[in-house]
Formats: C-alpha cells, sequence, structure tokens
C-alpha cells in the first residue's frame, strides 16, 4: 500500500498520468465503443430499410387479397376450370377414368392403362405424370381418340404412340393395336409465405386468353 | 578586457519550469477534450442504436400484424396462387405439346387407295416419324413417297422421306416397306 501511495505520489506521475489515463480511456471508448456501435447502426438501418420495404409490401399484399376476397366466387368458379385442365395433386387418381372415358367416347377399347415411368418436374410449379397405355380399335377410332385426347379439357399428351395393324387370318378383321405413353400434369399444393408477392389477375390479358381457350376443349 | 553578456532578469531553469507547465497544462486540456469527445461520440451513438433499434422492433411488430391479417386470407391466396400456377403451366404445356393427330392425318392423305400403313410411331419432340406399310405395287409404293413430300398433301408436314427397307412377302404377294418420315421443325405443334 505504501509502495502504491509513493508511486502515485511521484511528481512525474502526477504531472502525466491524468492526460494518459483520459487518453487511454478515450481510444478505448472510440475503439471498443464508438466504432462497433456504429457499425450495429449501420445493420440497424439496413434493416429498418428492408423492414419498411416489407411493411409496404405487406400491406400491398393485404389489399390485393382482400380484393380477391371480395371476388371469391370468381376465383373459385376460374379455380374449378383450370383444376379440370391441370389437376391438383390430390386428383391425379382421375386420370385413369378420364383417359378410359375419352378412350370409351372413341369406341376404343382399352387393354392396358397404368400409371408408370417417373413423376418428373416440369419447370416452375409443375409436375408430370405418366401412363403406360395400350388399346385395340380400327383406324378411324384410333384418329378419334387422338383427336380427343388433343381437345380434352384435362391435358393429356402423348409423348409416344406406336400403332400398328393386324389381320385376324381367321375372320380377317383388321385391327389397330396401339401403344402409347400419356404424359398429364399436376400441380402441387403451393407454399405459402407471406412474403411472396401475389402478381396474379383476374383480368390478366393471357388468363383471358386461357380461359377462352378452356372453352374449346371437350369434358369427359 | 571586459565580456559583455546580457542580464538575465528571470533565470533560465524559472523559464523552462514554466513553459514545461504550460506544455503540461495543454497536453491536459487536450487528453480531456479528446476523452470529453470520444465519451460524447460514443454515448451518442449508443443512444441512436438504441433508438433505430426501438424504431426496429416497432417495424417488426407492425409486420407481424400484417403477416397476421394475410394469414386469414391463406384460403384465397392458396386459390390464386393454384390458379397462377395452373394458367402458366396452361400456355407451356399448350405451347410445347405435339399434336399427333397432324402427322396421322399427313400420313392418311397421302396414302394411295391400295396402299396399306400397317404401323406408325410418332415420339414427341422428335422430328422423325416411322411408318410401316404393305403394297402390292412399287409404282403404289412410289406415289406415297411422293405424296409424303407433296405440298397439297404429306408435305405440309414432311420435308423429307427415306425408303429404310423394302421386303418382297411372297406368300401375301406383296412388298412390306418402312420409311423414315423427317417432319418439319415445330411441324407438329400448332
Amino acid at each position: 500500500m505504501a509502495t502504491t501511495t509513493s508511486f502515485l505520489n511521484r511528481p512525474e506521475v502526477r504531472t502525466w498520468g491524468p492526460p494518459i489515463v483520459l487518453l487511454i480511456i478515450g481510444i478505448l471508448l472510440i475503439v471498443l465503443g464508438a466504432i462497433p456501435s456504429w457499425g450495429r447502426v449501420q445493420d440497424t438501418q439496413a434493416d429498418i430499410a428492408a423492414e419498411q420495404d416489407r411493411i409496404v409490401a405487406l400491406k400491398g399484399k393485404n389489399i390485393k387479397l382482400l380484393d380477391f376476397s371480395d371476388q371469391s366466387a370468381e376465383i373459385d368458379k376460374q379455380f374449378a376450370v383450370f383444376d379440370q385442365a391441370i389437376s391438383s395433386e390430390s386428383k391425379v387418381p382421375e386420370l385413369l377414368t378420364q383417359v378410359q372415358k375419352i378412350s370409351s367416347a372413341c369406341g376404343v377399347k382399352v387393354t392396358t392403362l397404368q400409371f408408370g415411368g417417373e413423376v418428373a418436374k416440369a419447370g416452375g410449379n409443375l409436375q408430370e405424370v405418366r401412363l403406360q397405355y395400350a388399346s385395340e380399335s380400327s383406324f378411324s377410332r384410333l384418329t378419334c381418340l387422338i383427336s380427343a385426347m388433343e381437345s380434352a379439357s384435362r391435358l393429356v399428351e402423348m409423348e409416344s404412340l406406336r400403332y400398328s395393324l393386324s389381320v385376324n387370318e381367321e375372320t380377317g378383321v383388321e385391327t389397330i393395336t396401339t401403344q402409347s405413353t400419356l404424359l398429364s400434369y399436376y400441380t402441387p399444393t403451393s407454399q405459402l409465405s407471406p412474403d411472396n408477392p401475389l402478381t396474379f389477375s383476374l383480368s390478366g390479358e393471357q388468363f383471358l386468353k386461357n380461359i377462352e381457350l378452356l372453352k374449346g376443349f371437350k369434358t369427359y | 578586457m571586459a565580456e559583455r553578456r546580457e542580464i538575465e532578469l528571470i533565470p533560465k531553469e524559472i523559464e523552462a519550469a514554466k513553459s514545461r507547465d504550460t506544455l503540461v497544462r495543454r497536453i491536459r486540456l487536450i487528453s480531456f477534450l479528446f476523452f470529453l469527445a470520444s465519451l460524447l461520440v460514443s454515448g451518442g451513438i449508443f443512444a441512436f442504436s438504441m433508438n433505430l433499434s426501438t424504431k426496429l422492433a416497432d417495424l417488426e411488430e407492425e409486420s407481424a400484424r400484417q403477416i397476421a391479417q394475410i394469414s386469414q386470407f391463406a384460403g384465397i391466396e392458396a386459390k390464386v396462387l393454384g390458379l397462377e400456377d395452373k394458367s402458366s403451366a396452361l400456355t407451356k404445356i399448350l405451347t410445347q405439346r405435339d399434336y399427333f393427330s397432324i402427322a396421322s392425318a399427313a400420313v392418311e392423305t397421302s396414302r394411295p387407295v391400295n396402299l396399306k400403313v400397317t404401323g406408325v410411331t410418332i415420339q414427341k419432340d422428335s422430328v422423325s416419324i416411322t411408318i410401316n406399310g404393305e403394297t402390292a405395287s412399287y409404282v403404289t409404293l412410289a406415289a406415297f413417297l411422293q405424296n409424303l413430300v407433296d405440298e397439297t398433301k404429306g408435305g405440309k408436314l414432311f420435308t423429307d422421306v427415306s425408303l429404310s427397307s423394302v421386303n418382297q412377302n411372297a406368300s401375301k404377294g406383296t412388298a412390306e416397306f418402312v420409311i423414315e418420315a423427317t417432319t418439319k421443325k415445330n411441324g407438329l405443334k400448332r
């Protein structure tokens, strides 16, 4: 204790001690306090700007949703029409019945109809589903089937088509045997995120064009 | 000889001590001012930072309120997104679709009456179509090949045809043939 007191009482310590201590504390305040705090301030300012933009976007989305909720009847109606063309995931099994109905409408006898091939992503929020299809018919009925598939309200596409003519030697009846891989599509349930913007419009040009297009398709 | 010397009224040591005192006082003042400035700057930044944090917390609260409102419309949002997905997919699918009925019609309009098409193989996105058939006459087969590239018949779709093989079926008295027909690019699209 006596040593410390005598050290503090030394004239050079009494002269230079206070300014040096104040300088050191000042430097420490800047290095450990001001500089890191300034970094945090800049981060917070960026966060505030982002949050303000987010609120603007969220408010815009809220207004749009409010507007859509006023048109919910029209949305339900259009959704049903589009869901008929490109079904939701839960309705994929109905594809078998629809293909069977299209075939029956043309008088084509289905011999094989099963899901096969890989389920693949077709880009965007769209999935492909494949069917292995085989049938027997006459040529005119096959032509009818091809046209019916192309104009069916449920979008079914022929990925490959192979048909061959065979003649029953006893009866002389000609039969067209068809093998095809059918391609159809579905959309998985949309993942909702409050930050995802709504860009859709019921009065969009392409949407209105698609509504007109679907009116020309036949429902089976 | 007399030496001239300046008369020093204040001894040098006292003057040195005075100037050292002045220096010390200045350094003390500067260090105090520096300390004060750094204290003010640090304190100011800290207070500003606290103010910004409070502002950010308020904004986050407002965001949460907006999100809660959006979640009330989850059902309608799911349908709108679904509609958007389906509509954009429809455009894409119909643009990329190959219409096999075009190929079927092109083959049928090119086929002479006494020639039988016994098989056709078509693949999506392929420009090649395989046509199998049989005929009793090579002249008819030649006509079929011509018709396939005739602009008024199959030529609307096919740009080139080549006879891959011809086999004589002695038991039936017919020639069985395989034709590879090349379609126009995007010829099966509408």
